[in-house]
């Protein structure tokens, strides 16, 4: 385990995760306060209008302005990302926990219900609760979210089986500690750096998933913009517009990049 | 003199599972029939080489492992263990304040200026500063540690303590300090001691009595000076003629 003084010394990935992220993390921040332009204001006269001075990214096929869509896009793909990794880890760890440290035949029967979901690609299972429960953002959210249990339960698992069997563990029982105050108050933090770690990489495979599901056109719902659903409309007109594919393609690029430099860093 | 501690004959076994799902579970039996006591404030040595079943005699005593046979403890006994390694038995993500006083919550001390006070006096006791309190396990020595370790074992005014080989995990110099101050409590506060080892000369420095344990059986018992001048069993000759 690494201290966290020395965390930020000669770890590049670590500072250039940290650094990208930042920087998107403004962007939306940006966004949220003000977007240069109403993203869902339509203009004809500016349809497919090249990058300018007034419109840096240029406008779409609506003659919206790209630049505020992808500010507004890339803070709801980020949203959805957020409360897909939530409640990813908020479930994974409370059967992580529970399976790792009581083990037997609990363990045995969630862990193979936590196999079959695994087995399934996540994005079709997200596509199968989809079509139940219809299409939308939050319907998204829980949708990713539980097709990430599985694998965050399995990281949490493997740590409190490795913890569960230390003489601290041991000692707080002679102590009187209840199962509850070992698991979460003792165990739990000890398993913070490959938790943070895993929690990035779940922060890059959903916003993956949401870009791809927009894609799809059963993420985020037209008007509101997300990474994957301009990049779904932008695809007709790749010749004639293609800064319309590029910008928001960049914006996942930045927020992939920065959360899997930012896991690499922090699993040093 | 009453005894603060009776096993009688304890009998604990295992169930190894096999790897494979259809496995069959194997049946290992690690102690058989064993009987000892420990008396109120003596230190009574348990010695026997690895696998032997001095670790799982400390579990049975505190319950950690399911068994047969009695095992009696007196009322104040209140046991607490000391264990091997100071790196594993301290939680490293917490400062010894908030390890040393949790102990007393648990213990149920309502009021957080008499935990304070009462985790500076047991580090204290044991020969560190309170400075300590603000310090993490990993910023300590293993010396330091395992005497962190002791006055956490301490915080609930136990009678009987286990010492599951305090001082196999340290440095010679150091070793010497630690059994000096286990002694020390000891005399202090008038404590009974379970000490397990494999060393034998540190066993007749430090106890009253001595057990020699081979394969989960007791071979011999006695007090030091006798058990060693004096063998009764073949293993404790070979015990003795591999140190001397």
């Amino acid at each position: 385990m690494s201290k966290p003084g020395i965390l930020f010394k000669k770890n590049t990935n670590l500072i250039a995760g940290a650094v990208l992220i930042g920087f998107m993390l403004i962007f939306m921040l940006a966004g949220i306060i003000r977007t240069p332009y109403d993203p869902n204001a339509m203009d004809a006269s500016l349809k497919f209008a090249r990058m300018s001075g007034s419109h840096p990214f240029g406008c779409d096929n609506f003659g919206r302005d790209i630049l505020s869509r992808v500010m507004d896009g890339s803070l709801s793909t980020f949203k959805v990302a957020l409360g897909t990794v939530f409640i990813g880890t908020f479930f994974g760890i409370l059967i992580g926990a529970s399976t790792g440290y009581f083990g037997g035949a609990f363990d045995e029967i969630l862990m193979r219900i936590n196999d079959a979901v695994f087995a399934f690609p996540s994005i079709l299972l997200a596509l199968l609760f989809i079509s139940l429960m219809g299409g939308g953002t939050y319907q998204v959210m829980i949708a990713l979210g539980i097709a990430f249990i599985p694998s965050f339960a399995r990281i949490v698992r493997a740590e409190f089986l490795k913890q569960k069997n230390m003489d601290y563990v041991k000692s707080l029982r002679l102590l009187g500690a209840s199962h509850f105050r070992i698991m979460f108050i003792h165990i739990l933090p000890n398993t913070l750096t490959v938790l943070l770690s895993s929690i990035m990489i779940g922060f890059n495979n959903a916003v993956l998933a949401e870009a791809s599901m927009s894609f799809l056109g059963i993420g985020v719902q037209p008007p509101d913009p997300s990474l994957g659903r301009m990049l779904s409309e932008a695809q007709a007109y790749l010749y004639k517009a293609p800064y319309y594919a590029i910008f928001p393609g960049l914006a996942i690029i930045l927020l992939i990049l920065g959360f899997s430099l930012l896991s690499d860093g922090i699993s040093k | 003199m009453s005894e603060i501690l009776k096993v009688e004959d304890l009998n604990v076994s295992f169930r190894n599972k096999g790897k494979g799902f259809f496995d069959r579970a194997i049946q290992k039996q690690v102690l058989f029939d064993v009987s000892l006591s420990v008396n109120e404030g003596e230190i009574v040595g348990l010695v026997g080489e690895s696998g032997s079943g001095k670790s799982t005699i400390a579990k049975a005593v505190l319950g950690l492992v399911p068994c047969t046979g009695t095992v009696t403890l007196s009322d104040g006994a209140n046991p607490r263990m000391i264990f091997q390694d100071p790196a594993g038995s301290l939680d490293p993500s917490k400062k010894l304040s908030f390890l040393l006083e949790e102990a007393l919550l648990l213990a149920g001390e309502k009021d957080r200026e008499t935990r304070r006070k009462k985790a500076a006096e047991k580090l204290e006791m044991v020969g560190l500063s309170r400075e300590f309190l603000g310090r993490y396990p990993r910023e300590l020595s293993g010396g330091q540690r395992q005497r962190a370790a002791i006055a956490l074992a301490l915080m609930q005014e136990p009678g009987f303590l286990i010492a599951d080989e305090p001082v196999s995990a340290l440095d010679v110099t150091i070793q010497a300090q630690v059994l000096e101050l286990l002694n020390d409590l000891q005399e202090k506060m008038g404590l009974s001691i379970l000490f397990i080892s494999h060393d034998l000369r540190v066993v007749y420095h430090m106890c009253d009595r001595v057990v020699i344990l081979r394969q989960g059986r007791v071979v011999e018992e006695g007090i030091p000076e006798e058990v060693y001048r004096n063998p009764q069993s073949e293993y404790t000759r070979l015990l003795l003629s591999s140190i001397s």
